[in-house]
């Protein structure tokens, strides 16, 4: 076969990098098979609660199932708190189990010179992948977290939808920045470890570290400082103040902070790491 | 003579506090160039400025007319790479690779797919191209980056050490696609590499690197040109009436023991007009050659230059 070149010039799609590596990574994750079970399983509390909502506004199934059922699916006071926990639950999961893949393999494989000589800046790569884990927390998290509140809304008539504007952008703020922060530090860790396993264990432990610590200093130092060492707390905090439903644990302009502190820190650590 | 398509005006790159290149300037002009040093020279650093990977510390580099800091966006976007080094994206196949990188480049999806198979079947991975790249032997690898590098029509290839870490055969194939691709579109060409041979191939003009300075930049094509008109010649009979008719003729001429000549042809002059005045002094020319200057002696006589200057610096 004979090499015909064309060139470029007219031929330029004008799709933006960040897109075109979002597609090629989101393919290259939803491949896997146990991967697709695994995000299926992720809707399963979703579901759960779903059904549990149904059954505290349809009366007749409670009192046909029994009186006990009432107290458990009162679910007024923390239906909020409940699909935030899950939904954090379930995109930290999944960033858990893709985040590391994402970046660390195009490092190990010196794939960064091919990326970056092309018309593509760092921060399309990033964006790319980070494209992914949003994608992939908004199916999984944030949608049936809505739905959730949407259909409460509906079964309470009025009197709940009045609230539930304000319960969905809190949701969706603090989801949302949740899964931003979660995001940028595993693709940083695995963009420094270069190894997927390291990378996962790394994030792990980092939670479960700084979660801990925040829980031991609790006592020690009182008040909201301990929780600045935990994220999960401080996303919360911002939820609580923008839905009005609970106690902050700190005031949101330290716990928006403390979000934005950690996405920058993760940010320029990621991005530190993306040279040749 | 053509325009030149590359620039740079005392381009420098201090890497660590480290002097990498230093007052680079020249005009480059031709299809293919070679860019030759010995092993840290600085012809990676080159390349990674001109792809705006580096950002020069003096001067100024520019590509097609477009300055390589300012508008490296539009640099790239004309832009192949083939990198030094094993570089590709796990878990792909041939064709999904060459494809993605395309799609990098700008071209829609289908145009991506389609010139991903034409660059995979050019580069003679046809029959490998649904096989993960993970698999792929040494040389493969290699010619999956060429491809990688062609797929989008790039208006100039730089190729970083291209035939590293191949065999034989794969340098020859290697060369050979260079050659072949050189040949057939209007694509420029930088292949950097300390191969002499390699550069010699594929190239008409070579900067020489030493040192992170241009050592020399000179038009292969026209020193061989110009060796053409150098001769050698062993003659009997009267060799100094017949040196003396060839300086009349125009030609620059040296003598040396044992009958024999060095003579510099005029242009206008060729070797049947040698032979006709050898008849027509009866001297017998018993040998005659062309200078044969390679690329080898241009580039040691280059490299014991720089050396010489350093040392009278």
């Amino acid at each position: 076969m004979r090499w015909g070149r064309t060139g470029t010039s007219g031929q330029r799609s004008g799709t933006p990098g960040a897109y075109v590596i979002a597609r090629y990574a989101l393919a290259a994750t939803m491949r896997s098979r146990l991967f697709v079970a695994f995000l299926v399983a992720c809707l399963v509390p979703s579901l759960v609660l779903l059904v549990a909502v149904y059954l505290r506004y349809n009366v007749t199934a409670i009192e046909e199932a029994g009186s006990a059922i009432g107290n458990v699916l009162d679910l007024d006071a923390w239906l909020f708190g409940i699909v935030l926990d899950i939904a954090q639950a379930v995109t930290f999961l999944v960033v858990l189990v893709v985040g590391p893949n994402l970046v660390a393999p195009d490092l190990a494989n010196n794939a960064m010179p091919l990326y970056l000589s092309r018309p593509v800046a760092r921060r399309s790569y990033v964006g790319g992948k980070l494209l992914v884990l949003l994608g992939l927390c908004v199916v999984v998290g944030l949608v049936p977290g809505l739905v959730l509140i949407v259909v409460n809304a509906g079964y309470g008539g009025e009197v709940a939808w009045l609230g539930t504007a304000r319960l969905a952008a809190a949701f969706t703020i603090g989801l949302l920045a949740w899964t931003v922060c979660l995001s940028l530090l595993a693709l940083a860790i695995s963009a420094w470890v270069k190894w997927r396993p390291a990378a996962t264990l790394g994030l792990l432990g980092a939670y479960i570290v700084t979660t801990t610590l925040g829980d031991v200093l609790q006592p020690v130092f009182g008040g909201w400082s301990a929780s600045l060492l935990d994220l999960a707390d401080a996303v919360e905090a911002i939820s609580a103040t923008v839905s009005g439903i609970g106690e902050p644990s700190m005031p949101a302009i330290i716990a928006a902070t403390v979000v934005v502190g950690v996405a920058t820190l993760a940010a320029w650590a990621l991005v530190s790491r993306l040279r040749l | 003579m053509s325009e030149a398509w590359a620039e740079f005006d005392g381009l420098g790159v201090d890497l660590g506090g480290r002097t990498i290149l230093d007052g680079l300037t020249a005009r480059i002009q031709g299809r293919c160039i070679g860019l030759l040093g010995p092993n840290g020279a600085g012809k990676t650093t080159l390349l990674n400025t001109l792809l705006g990977f580096l950002r020069p510390s003096r001067g100024s580099a520019s590509l097609f007319g477009h300055d390589v800091v300012h508008d490296s966006h539009a640099v790239r976007a004309l832009t192949g790479y083939m990198p030094e080094r094993d570089s590709f994206i796990a878990g792909m196949t041939g064709v999904r690779f060459v494809r993605f990188m395309a799609e990098l480049s700008g071209l829609d999806p289908h145009h991506a797919l389609e010139r991903a198979h034409e660059a995979l079947f050019s580069v003679g991975l046809g029959e490998a191209r649904y096989r993960n790249i993970g698999s792929y032997s040494s040389g493969m690898k290699q010619l999956v980056k060429l491809a990688q590098a062609i797929a989008h029509g790039p208006r100039l290839l730089l190729l970083d050490e291209p035939t590293n870490g191949l065999d034989a055969s794969g340098r020859e194939r290697m060369l050979g696609l260079i050659q072949e691709l050189r040949d057939e579109g209007s694509t420029r060409f930088v292949v950097s590499s300390h191969l002499l041979p390699d550069v010699e191939a594929c190239c008409d003009e070579v900067v020489l690197i030493k040192d992170g300075r241009i050592a020399n930049h000179c038009n292969l094509a026209a020193e061989r040109r110009s060796n053409r008109r150098f001769l050698f010649l062993r003659v009997k009979g009267d060799e100094t009436g017949f040196a003396n008719e060839l300086v009349k003729l125009g030609c620059e001429v040296a003598r040396s023991s044992d009958r024999q000549l060095k003579a510099v042809l005029p242009a206008g002059v060729d070797v049947r007009d040698l032979y006709a005045l050898a008849g027509r002094m009866s001297v017998q020319i018993r040998e005659l050659d062309h200078k044969r200057d390679s690329l080898q002696d241009i580039f040691l006589r280059t490299m014991a230059d720089a050396s010489y200057a350093e040392g009278g610096r």
